[in-house]
């Protein structure tokens, strides 16, 4: 649209123009508005408007019923069953926690593991050097290890990403150990092989499972 | 009172000319109104039922072009639910009816929610739904395709009977420009209805 149509369109909108004028100067181009301007009036004119004094009778009445109570949030099936699953998985997590403490006799080694996630969490997650030696095997099977058995050596990847693992020394194919081994220098990472991994967390054999990747 | 006398009166004020006219009786109007506003506020049916009276055949229209048919409940519902909600109207310069179109918009999708569809169509004859014209049909489609700020600005033009300023203030702009809009969505308008002819 020209600038000098877009001026006069204004100006006849402001009566400062006639239609005519305007239709003589700019031709179809005002024509095509002007006829879209008239059939929105005619239509918009064409509509009826209720009688106000019954209308207002009728709302009056209205105005004096209470609101209706509207429920803030309608039920929802499948957030009801995500959540039965979420609290499922938390007290599994919790009963593993438990079974695997009981089982190993209150060991000074595991008890660290539920403060482990600060240092065990991010290693996992955040540099990715673990999932690189992750055997592809391992990653399949994660998800059915979770809450299956009690760890006593891997555990502080117990809860470290809120997850509810339970399982964090899961060693493919292999029997979760018992103790940590004396050379241990993981810090408590949980991880017990010989080697020390300067902490990032996987210190089982090599293509073991590191220890908090579980569920991720 | 000329705002307000507009939008009670005969749709064939419905132009731009008379729309945009302005008065020195304008700003009394909206004075007016604001006071009826406030008593309303208080509880005053009178003064809220002044309110009704002047931006009933406004609201009709919008009802009738967003739901598609002339529906007396969907006007009551949308001046039931601004009584029930003027407490939280706040005077900011904003034109009352351009409070009561965001609540019109409102009802009528909920209205048109209920009825299991999203917009109005072509299959509103159905359900025993008031036929709309083939007119108010053709535009309403047409409308739609409009990008939301011309939308706007036609609908608070052509329905609810707004000045440019009233719309300027309503949408945070300049008349000048709801003026460039208006007409940009007269051309976007006059383009569609005529890929559809």
């Amino acid at each position: 649209m020209s600038v000098e149509l877009d001026r006069d369109l204004g100006a006849w909108a402001r009566e400062e123009v006639s239609r005519e004028q305007l239709l003589a100067v700019h031709g179809s181009a005002a024509a095509a508005l002007v006829a879209v301007h008239d059939r929105l009036t005619g239509a918009a004119g064409a509509v009826t408007v209720p009688p106000a004094e019954t209308s207002w009778v009728a709302l009056l009445a209205r105005l004096d019923s209470p609101a209706p109570a509207m429920p803030l949030r309608r039920p929802r099936p499948r957030r009801t069953l995500a959540l039965a699953v979420a609290a499922t998985l938390a007290m599994a997590g919790i009963a593993f926690a438990a079974a695997s403490l009981g089982s190993s006799g209150g060991s000074p080694v595991v008890s660290p593991a539920p403060t482990a996630p600060p240092v065990a969490g991010p290693s996992s997650t955040g540099s990715g050097s673990n999932d690189r030696r992750l055997p592809p095997s391992t990653a399949s099977t994660a998800p059915s290890s979770v809450g299956n058995r009690p760890s006593t050596s891997g555990t502080s990847g117990n809860g470290a990403a809120g997850s509810g693992d339970g399982v964090a020394g899961d060693v493919p194919g292999g029997s979760p150990k018992r103790g940590d081994d004396p050379r241990d220098r993981d810090q408590g990472t949980g991880n017990d092989g010989s080697h020390n991994d300067h902490g990032s967390g996987n210190n089982g054999p090599e293509g073991s499972r590191p220890p908090t990747s579980q569920g991720h | 009172m000329e705002v307000s006398a507009f939008r009670g009166s005969t749709p064939a004020n419905i132009s731009p000319p008379s729309l945009d006219g302005k008065g020195g009786s304008e700003s009394d109007g909206r004075e007016h109104e604001r006071a009826l506003v406030r008593r309303a506020q208080d509880g005053d049916r009178d003064a809220f039922g002044e309110l009704y009276r002047t931006h009933l055949p406004a609201v009709s229209r919008l009802v009738r072009f967003r739901v598609g048919a002339e529906n007396e409940d969907v006007v009551s519902d949308v001046f039931l639910r601004a009584w029930r909600g003027l407490a939280s109207y706040r005077d900011t310069g904003v034109p009352f009816a351009a409070w009561l179109y965001g609540i019109a918009r409102h009802v009528a999708i909920d209205t048109l929610r209920k009825r299991g569809r999203d917009e109005p169509r072509d299959q509103l004859p159905d359900r025993g739904v008031e036929p709309m014209t083939a007119e108010i049909l053709t535009l309403r489609g047409a409308i739609d395709h409009l990008p939301t700020e011309q939308r706007q600005v036609i609908e608070l033009k052509y329905l609810v009977g707004m000045t440019n300023e009233e719309v300027a203030t309503a949408m945070g702009t300049t008349p000048g420009a709801v003026n460039a809009k208006q007409w940009r969505a007269l051309k976007a308008l006059a383009d569609v209805l005529e890929e559809r002819a």
